[in-house]
This record gives structure tokens, C-alpha cells and sequence, in this order.
């Protein structure tokens, strides 16, 4: 039940970060595996969710840092392999296509700690007190983090918007 | 508000999170600067573009995968439980290696123990046995039992008749006080170097410890049956002058047994003491003296006692035939003719030491 309920926001959130499904897939696994076993030290002072999403970043944090030496030793590789897009959708554009692709690409390319506190505000839509829970620092820090975070990932889109901006 | 105040209010204007009427004062701005402008819209698409990043779906069956996995994990020992079972394996190995190890060590010391000191047995029992035969010569080192009659003997026989000067001299100078098999066999071991093993000191001991006064039989009694079933050095101590170190040597030795019929008391005392006197009438120019003397080490426990006399040479004949009247002469020197020759040139008494075996009884 509770696979069920989490499943979606843990594996998108690992998805991001990752950056590869089938990886994320994994990964999720094992947190869900993780909290199973540990379920009994969940005092249950926070949210479950909140509890969650600190394995899976605990989890997404190793597995990233194992891809990173995988990929550093396969760089060709790398940078041939396309960011997967399973939903592309029927109606979607190359061009919004594009777009998830460079934005994933830009998240990728952040320094972790930015790209969580992006993607849990941003995307997972979590508020600031509880990213600052999560992450376990204070809610100024979220906030600076996140604006030091954005403007990294503005900068990686940059050539993209102002070109697209050129283009309209 | 300034382009400074606009990029710190821009995170919250992004998030909406600004009151009213700060929002339209930054609004103000950003229509009037073009840099902030830009600034802000290029922030407000990156968040849009993360906003609007599709949520994707996890692989089909994933829920089921993960609680089938779950399952696996009620099923199997967790790592703890891993651990633990782990733990348990290595404290039983390590306690069949401490076992192995002892019991190895303990093989190895028997091994290197047995090595070192297997000379060390066969010296500690030499050095007992010389330890004991050292203490022979002293009347009061052998059993109590034995020593008791020579002691009971003394007043009645020889201390009215000797002087204090004739008394042979005691075995004192080497007077070893009695010592522990234990501390025997520990003072052998460190003073192996200097001792020789000698075989026939068992002997001696064993002849001193299984004297008449014990009851011992070993065959037959040494006087009590024939002489060649007694100890192996008595003919030889019957043979030859019986001197211990400290005693006086003897120019002639009888070695004789009293009669069945005598008494030790009375009878035997006067018989003894009449041919003292008879000894002592006719020794010129010195008067016989009777000595009573320690008895011979390996015969202490057997011998009655042993009586020294100072015989002219020209008396030494009728002194022989007393002896042999009162008593049963069971040696004499071999060399009493020539010694008697030799004193009588040598203008000089004898020295016959009498050594009196008690009779045998029937």
C-alpha cells in the first residue's frame, strides 16, 4: 500500500536525478527495499514521505556517484546516449521534446545538492520548511541554495532560451 | 527598489510568495530594467521547464516486484541476523583454534620438557643415593629403628669402660643434617657437575635401610641365615679393615659373634670385660685400651658394637685365644701375622679393633 501510494513521486524524484529509468528503477527498488527493512526506526516525529525521500536521496547520492566514475571511465558512451524520454506522447512536439531533454540534461549537470533542492522544490512542489527538514539544514540555506541553483541551471539553458527566444 | 533589492526579492517573486505591495513595487521595476527583466523571466522559465517535466511512470509490476522482495527479506535472516550467525561461527572457530593451540602448546612443551630433562631423572636419583649414603656414616641419619639398639647398647657395655679420650672420635666433621628426597633431588641437579655417580651407594643404602633392627628380610636375614644370602658387600666388610674415614685404623680386625648362649647384658659385658682386663694386665708398655667406637657405617644397624684394643705384639697370641674362647671368631685379618711381626719391630702396641655381631638365634 504504501509502494503503491510513494512509488510514483520516489521513482520521478530518482528519475531526475539520475537521469536514466532503467537506473532509476533500481534504485527505487532498493529504497523501497531500505524503508521495508528500516521501518522500525521510523519514529514517526516527521512525515513518512519526508522519511522516504531521505533514502531515496541517501540512495540516489550513491548510485549517482557510481555512475559518474562509470561514466568518466565511458565518456564516448556518454555523450552519445540520449536522455530517455518515455512519454513522449502522441502530440508532443520535437521541439517540448527537446526542451525536457535539455532540461534534464542541465539538471544532470548540477552539483547534486543543487539539482535536489530543484527538484524537490520545483518539481516535487515541496515547501521550503520541509526541504529544509529533509535536507537538514536551515530554511535560508534551502532558499539561497535553490536561487544558487537555478541561476546554475538558467546558465545551462541559457544558449537554448536565447536561441529559442531568436527562433520566436 | 534598485536592481540590488530586485535580485534579492526575485526567488520569492518567482514563488509568489511576496506580499502585494512588494510585488508591485519589484513589478515596477522589472517593466522599467530591462536586465531585471530578463533576468527574472529566464529564471521563471527554468522553473516552469522543471515544473512541466512530465511525472513518469515506474515500470509495470514495480509495486509487486518490490513486496516480492519484501517477502524474500521476511524469509531470510537479515544482516544483522547474518552478522550474528557470523559472529557465532567465528567464536566457535576461534574457540576450536584456542582448544587446537592449547592442546598443541601442551604437546609441544611435554615434547620440549621431556627433552631437556630426561638426563635430569637418572641424576637426581644418583645424587639421592649419594645424598643418603652420605648420611650413612652418621648413626642418628638412619632409621630410628635401627639406631635405637646401638644407642640402648652403649651405657651397658662401653661407657664404664672407656675414657672419654679412647671414645672414637664421632663422625661430626661430616654431620649432613638429613635432607627431603625433594631437596635432595634439587640440590643434586645443581651440583651434578661435581658428584660422580657411584652404583654401589645403592647398595650401601639399601644394606643400611634393611638392617636387623627393621625386620626386613631380604632373602634370608643377614645373620640370620647363611652369609652368602646376605648383602653383597658383607664378606667384603667382614674381609677387609671396616674403617669409616674418622675412625682410628686398625692394625688388626676380628670380626666375631657371640655365642647363643651369651647374654647381651650381663654375661657378655663381663666376658668382654675380663679379657679387656686380661688385654690390659698384660699390654706393655702402654695398658690395653678399650675404645668403643662408632660402628661401621654399612653394618651399623647389624653390629652390636666395636671395641678397640691396644695389644702388645707378644700378647697378641693369648689376646687371639681369649677372643676365641668367648667368642665365635668369624674373621680376622689376613695380614695379623705380618702386622704383629711389623708392631714388634716397630716396639710399638697393636691396634685390634673387635667387632661383636649379636649371636644367632634359634
Amino acid at each position: 500500500m504504501l509502494v503503491r501510494r510513494h512509488e510514483k513521486t520516489i521513482f520521478n524524484l530518482v528519475y531526475r536525478m539520475l537521469g536514466d529509468y532503467d537506473e532509476a528503477a533500481e534504485v527505487s527498488q532498493e529504497v523501497f527495499l531500505s524503508a521495508y527493512r528500516a521501518i522500525g526506526q521510523f519514529r514517526g516525529d516527521a512525515n513518512f514521505s519526508t522519511w522516504l525521500y531521505r533514502i531515496a536521496l541517501n540512495h540516489t547520492s550513491t548510485r549517482r556517484k557510481t555512475l559518474i566514475r562509470r561514466q568518466q571511465r565511458n565518456v564516448a558512451i556518454e555523450d552519445t546516449e540520449p536522455v530517455r524520454d518515455l512519454q513522449p506522447g502522441p502530440a508532443e512536439t520535437m521541439e517540448k521534446k527537446e526542451i525536457r531533454e535539455r532540461v534534464q540534461r542541465a539538471l544532470n549537470s548540477l552539483e547534486p545538492d543543487d539539482a535536489t533542492v530543484i527538484l524537490l522544490r520545483d518539481l516535487q512542489d515541496i515547501p521550503y520548511e520541509e526541504v529544509a527538514r529533509l535536507l537538514e539544514i536551515p530554511v535560508g540555506t534551502v532558499k539561497s541554495r535553490l536561487h544558487r541553483a537555478r541561476q546554475a541551471l538558467k546558465s545551462q539553458l541559457a544558449s537554448y532560451f536565447y536561441a529559442g527566444r531568436k527562433a520566436v | 527598489m534598485n536592481c540590488e533589492e530586485v535580485q534579492v526579492q526575485l526567488l520569492e517573486y518567482l514563488d509568489k510568495s511576496l506580499d502585494r505591495i512588494t510585488t508591485k513595487h519589484l513589478e515596477i521595476h522589472l517593466s522599467s530594467c530591462p536586465p531585471c527583466r530578463a533576468e527574472a523571466e529566464s529564471l521563471d522559465d527554468c522553473v516552469r521547464q522543471v515544473a512541466a517535466l512530465p511525472i513518469v511512470d515506474p515500470p509495470l509490476g514495480f509495486a509487486q516486484r518490490v513486496m516480492a522482495h519484501a517477502r524474500e527479506i521476511d524469509l531470510s535472516p537479515s544482516i544483522w541476523q547474518r552478522l550474528a550467525l557470523f559472529m557465532q561461527n567465528q567464536i566457535a572457530l576461534q574457540a576450536a583454534a584456542v582448544v587446537l593451540i592449547a592442546i598443541f602448546s601442551a604437546f609441544l612443551y611435554q615434547k620440549i620438557d621431556s627433552k631437556s630433562s630426561a638426563p635430569a631423572p637418572r641424576m637426581a636419583v644418583l645424587t639421592d643415593a649419594a645424598e643418603k649414603a652420605k648420611t650413612i656414616p652418621q648413626p642418628e641419619s638412619t632409621s630410628s629403628a635401627a639406631s635405637k639398639p646401638v644407642k640402648e647398647a652403649r651405657p651397658n657395655t662401653a661407657q664404664k669402660n672407656t675414657t672419654p679420650a679412647a671414645v672414637a672420635p664421632p663422625s661430626a666433621p661430616s654431620q649432613p643434617t638429613r635432607k627431603t628426597d625433594a631437596e635432595s633431588v634439587s640440590e643434586g641437579r645443581l651440583e651434578t657437575p661435581k658428584r660422580a655417580p657411584i652404583s654401589v651407594q645403592e647398595v650401601a643404602t639399601g644394606r643400611e635401610n634393611r638392617l636387623i633392627g627393621d625386620n626386613f628380610t631380604f632373602g634370608a636375614l643377614p645373620f640370620g641365615g647363611s652369609r652368602q644370602s646376605s648383602f653383597r658387600s658383607a664378606p667384603m666388610a667382614l674381609n677387609e679393615p671396616m674403617f669409616s674415614i674418622d675412625e682410628p685404623s686398625a692394625d688388626v680386625e676380628f670380626v666375631v659373634r657371640r655365642h647363643p648362649a651369651q647374654r647381651r647384658d650381663s654375661a657378655e659385658t663381663d666376658n668382654l670385660e675380663s679379657t679387656r682386663k686380661s688385654a690390659e694386665a698384660e699390654a706393655s708398655p702402654a695398658t690395653a685400651a678399650m675404645r668403643r667406637a662408632a660402628p661401621p657405617p654399612f653394618l651399623s644397624g647389624m653390629i652390636v658394637e666395636t671395641r678397640w684394643f691396644t695389644v702388645a705384639p707378644e700378647h697378641f697370641e693369648q689376646f687371639k685365644k681369649d677372643l676365641t674362647a668367648q667368642t665365635l671368631v668369624e674373621s680376622e685379618t689376613p695380614t695379623a701375622k705380618q702386622e704383629k711381626e711389623f708392631s714388634q719391630k716397630s716396639d710399638r702396641p697393636l691396634a685390634v679393633k673387635v667387632v661383636i655381631l649379636p649371636a644367632i638365634e634359634r
